[in-house]
């Protein structure tokens, strides 16, 4: 099962695939919201967990994460965010655009672990 | 009493220097050393004249590097009737350049101005610089596993940097002001290989540029959460990087500079907050 | 025009090439290798290669050579080339892009990372391709319009030029903070510039450019970026879109370097003596500002001027007391340097509330009689208690250095609300006038002369209080010994009394002089003298007779013109003697003035009282 990380930050991106390769699924890199929603409309169907965040360059994270759930294919996948914003309004705009849950930087590799774990099972 | 070094000076610079001071200060004559630590020493002297320029500006910014962040002046002496800029002086991370057609009064004052006693921060400095502390440790204990010790700060007159690797973020909104944090590179490199849980020969250059404006995002952007409904409330800009030292940052008037120095495994590293409340002009 | 998009991978080492070849298969690419050039050669013949990843030492010559041999001949110097190197030949990044490499990458990469970067490159040469092109901003690049006259890889061919030397920008992220950068070279699609800021590729970049017409900002995106050395600035390949003003400038630079070198398009030459600077379209995002020069070698980062040889001593001890100790004052930061000493912002630990340090000159606090006459008058001074005095607080003296801490005044001077309203001929002006005589009035009871009287020295602080400050040269009369000859001539040329200039004893009927002074600039909005020194406008308060102050300003009352006027008479004997009769002459006519408002609601009638 493929499970996409969108951070525009190499370095995040990688330490967030890690720990999804380490629970057994295949991660996907992509760079920002526009690159996500190109990687879903290439291979949705195998598309298990999205690891977004917030602050991108051109379409940023909530936007991606609306465009998601307009789109009947894609609603399904859950979606959980990863941000250094974890302001409670913020949090509660992004469980209300859809968002499964939310995870603030900075987590340890096994806070993000766990909190995998339990949307994936 | 306060030591000073002088490295490679002549007898005209010791003289002076001892006739300024007199007993005040232990005056040491060295050749110069980039390995040896500076932390002992309140001030360290350098003079122009007998080496290429080329040369004394590279030594000079190895002996910034000595300095390991701390408050440590460093003057240049210039001969006289060098007409060589002072920038790139400053920029290579000498704090003062005088000479000897300056009035010797005015070089006493200035090097007694450097050898005064570094204030301690303020009540009020500390309500936003604590939680940057706080947010410092909290980042880099949860992303790379390390431990950062906060060992000290002191308020540098320039908001200038000197290191390999900076990242730097806009604070704006009640309060205004920059946060940047400074690593030498072998640091650097250290602190990302622990944070993405590689060996440091998978670190590339792109690696640590990307890690560095990350950490500053992270440990701004953690800080900012204490500050929430409270005077110093700020929003933070994109992170940017920049490579070297010497760069000078623009900060708002009247605002201090603070430099907090972190230690971590025997190196250091510094983070530098200049955060001013904006007053509403009431007219 | 046939779609070139087979890749075409060089490397001595057989294993890595099988590995590349397959990621790149995989991603459905055709992919071709070869060992060395010669093969490579081959290779380019026969297929359609759209990309050449090559390494940077191959079986036969270096990669470097084969570029440079690739970039000679006419037919295959199109081909995108980038460079595909193993980490520690990082430091070869610049001469590949002089050479005309199109991008560098460096291994040992992640199989993910390297197939998506070739997939942006092949994107970004070839748009009509099958994939959209990935770039930071997250928007598409606009296809090529069918009607170009020049087909797309020649443009993007456009040969590298190398500028003037002095051709300087500034970039920034956020068009807050901005680092120095210079043009290594440049062409049609943008440029190569070495810099010390960071960006990954695709980030949106903004790029001032000083040139001698004003300034000019244009937003662009990083395509590269090129590490030489870990401690060196890097190479930032920086592009700009097609319809920007980055053409103009593409074109001024060209013919700035064609009118250098006279060996080339003499034609051009004849025709334009200079380079015209370029006709704005106004496409794009420019600003104009008014040109700032830059001394020395680095722009300027931060709001404040570099220390330069110039920047007198006395600001650079200043500079070298930030951040310090000073007794049990912490000298917070620099506020500006007056007419003794530099001013700081403190803070008092002991008795926890902010004050104003004013630190001595060195060349003051070096003389011994200044010294002693400096903590005289401190003590003096101290004992002064009146609303409208800033109060002094205590005197220290650490390491030779001479401060006194101050009440810190948070506001305005006259000479600061002259600037921002013209001038206050108003009622609050007279209220000030009126405030600062009784104030002065209180002082002369102790025998105290202030001696620099000026707009400067009269604060209006946050909550409207006037507070005068610097009595620091304020001297005691001796009233036994009327004789004494005054320490040199203190105050500031435009207020300043003629018989303190001329050296006679003087009393507090200088200050009503220099009170005067102040106050008619403060009701016109100019000085009573002017001139280009300091000695020319000595005379003039010798020797001429000022402007009346309706000349100046025509809404002045003829009453407070002719008050002033008597003030500033020459000869002391001729002024008011006291202050107690301006304040009554300003108070009845204050009186009035309010009546008068009462009726008219107007400012201070121009005529007939």
């Amino acid at each position: 099962m493929k499970v996409i990380v969108v951070d525009d930050s190499l370095v995040m991106r990688k330490i967030i695939v890690n720990v999804v390769e380490s629970l057994g699924y295949e991660g996907v890199h992509a760079t920002n919201g526009k690159n996500l929603l190109e990687i879903l409309e290439h291979c949705g169907g195998e598309v298990g967990l999205v690891l977004l965040d917030w602050n991108m360059p051109g379409i940023n994270g909530i936007e991606a994460l609306k465009t998601m759930q307009k789109d009947s294919r894609f609603r399904a996948i859950p979606v959980f965010m990863i941000s250094t914003e974890s302001e409670d309004a913020k949090v509660g705009e992004a469980l209300k655009t859809g968002a499964k849950g939310y995870l603030a930087k900075p987590f340890t590799p096994e806070e993000l672990a766990a909190k995998i774990k339990d949307i994936l099972g | 009493m306060n030591k000073i070094i002088l490295y490679d000076c002549s007898q005209e610079v010791t003289d002076m220097v001892n006739n300024l001071f007199g007993k005040k200060v232990a005056i040491e004559n060295s050749s110069f050393d980039a390995q040896r630590p500076l932390q002992e020493f309140r001030m360290v002297i350098v003079e122009t004249g007998s080496k290429k320029t080329e040369q004394l500006l590279q030594e000079i910014k190895a002996l910034r590097y000595a300095c390991n962040f701390r408050n440590i002046p460093i003057i240049v002496m210039k001969k006289k009737g060098d007409t060589y800029p002072n920038n790139p002086y400053l920029m290579a991370g000498a704090t003062e350049i005088l000479s000897w057609e300056a009035p010797p009064l005015a070089c006493r004052q200035i090097l007694q101005g450097y050898l005064i006693p570094n204030r301690k921060p303020l009540d009020q400095e500390m309500e936003y610089l604590t939680p940057f502390i706080d947010s410092t440790k909290h980042i880099l204990k949860t992303m790379t596993s390390m431990d950062a010790e906060y060992k000290e700060l002191y308020f540098p007159s320039d908001f200038r940097i000197f290191g390999d690797v900076s990242g730097i973020v806009g604070l704006s909104g009640k309060a205004e002001g920059n946060a940047v944090i400074t690593f030498c590179w072998d640091l650097a490199r250290k602190v990302i290989s622990h944070m993405m849980r590689v060996t440091e020969d998978q670190i590339n250059a792109e690696f640590i540029h990307d890690g560095v404006g990350e950490l500053i995002n992270m440990i701004s952007g953690f800080a900012k959460k204490s500050f929430v409904g409270k005077p110093y409330h700020f929003e933070l800009s994109i992170p940017t990087v920049v490579m070297g030292s010497g760069h000078q940052i623009g900060h708002p008037e009247e605002a201090s500079i603070a430099l907090l120095i972190f230690d971590v495994e025997k190196n250091s590293f510094a983070l530098q907050v200049c955060l001013k409340l904006k007053i509403e002009k009431g007219n | 025009m046939s779609e070139k998009n087979e890749i075409l991978l060089i490397n001595r080492d057989k294993g890595f090439l099988e590995d590349m070849a397959g990621s790149l298969r995989q991603a459905e690419f055709k992919v071709h290798t070869a060992f060395g050039m010669h093969e490579a050669l081959l290779a380019l013949t026969f297929y359609p290669v759209g990309l050449i990843l090559c390494d940077n030492v191959l079986q036969d010559v270096t990669g470097y050579d084969f570029l440079r041999f690739l970039k000679n001949d006419p037919l295959r110097d199109s081909v995108p080339f980038v460079f595909f190197v193993p980490i520690n030949d990082q430091g070869h990044a610049f001469k590949a892009f002089e050479l005309g490499a199109d991008d560098f990458l460096v291994y040992p990469m992640e199989v993910e990372d390297f197939v998506s970067r070739i997939k942006e490159i092949m994107a970004l040469q070839y748009p009509a391709a099958k994939e959209i092109p990935v770039d930071g901003s997250g928007k598409a690049s606009p296809l090529l319009p069918a009607d170009t006259t020049t087909p797309p890889q020649e443009r993007r061919r456009a040969k590298r030029k190398q500028p003037l030397p002095n051709l300087k920008v500034s970039l920034s992220r956020d068009e807050i903070l901005w680092m120095p950068g210079r043009i290594k070279n440049f062409s049609l699609d943008g440029m190569l510039v070495i810099t010390s800021l960071l960006g990954k590729p695709g980030v949106s970049l903004i790029v001032k450019f000083s040139l001698p017409q004003g300034v000019v900002t244009i937003k662009g995106h990083i395509k590269h970026v090129a590490f030489d050395d870990f401690r060196q600035p890097v190479g930032l390949g920086v592009t700009f879109p097609e319809n920007s003003a980055w053409r103009e400038i593409n074109d001024y630079f060209t013919s700035l370097i064609n009118s250098a070198d006279p060996g080339t398009s003499k034609k051009e030459s004849c025709e334009q003596q200079t380079p015209s600077p370029p006709q704005w379209t106004g496409a794009g995002k420019t600003v104009f500002l008014p040109y700032q020069g830059s001394e020395g070698e680095d722009f300027l980062l931060s709001d404040s001027a570099p220390r330069t040889e110039e920047e007198t001593y006395e600001s650079r001890f200043y500079h070298s007391l930030v951040g310090k100790q000073l007794g049990s004052y912490k000298a917070v930061c620099f506020i500006g340097s007056g007419s003794m000493g530099g001013v700081f912002k403190g803070w008092d630990s002991a008795l926890e509330r902010e004050v104003a340090l004013k630190v001595i000159s060195f060349e003051l606090s070096s003389q011994e009689t200044f010294r002693e006459m400096f903590i005289k008058e401190a003590r003096l001074i101290s004992k002064l208690d009146h609303p409208n005095i800033a109060h002094i607080y205590s005197i220290g003296d650490t390491d030779g250095i001479l401060f006194f801490a101050m009440e810190l005044i948070a506001g305005e001077t006259l000479s600061d609300l002259i600037i921002e309203h013209g001038n206050l001929n108003t009622l609050k002006g007279l209220d000030y006038l009126l405030t600062v005589c009784q104030t002065l009035d209180f002082v002369r009871q102790k025998n105290i002369i202030h001696r620099d009287i000026k707009p400067e020295n009269i604060v209006i602080n946050d909550k409207g209080v006037l507070k005068i400050v610097d009595f620091g040269v304020a001297k005691k009369i001796d009233v036994n010994a009327p004789g004494e000859m005054p320490e040199g001539i203190v105050g500031s040329p435009l207020y300043i009394s003629p018989e303190s200039i001329s050296g006679h004893v003087i009393d507090h009927r200088s200050d009503i002089y220099s009170l005067g002074a102040t106050f008619y600039h403060v009701f016109t909005g100019y000085p009573p003298f002017e001139g280009d020194d300091a000695k020319t406008i000595l005379l003039h308060h010798l020797n001429s007779k000022s402007r009346p102050l309706k000349e100046r300003n025509p809404k002045v009352s003829v009453f407070l013109s002719r008050v002033i006027e008597k003030m500033m008479a020459k000869d002391p004997q001729e002024r008011y003697q006291n202050y107690k009769t301006i304040v009554q002459e300003l108070q009845s006519f204050r009186s009035m003035v309010i009546q008068a408002k009462k009726k008219k609601n107007s400012f201070l009638p121009g005529t007939g009282q």
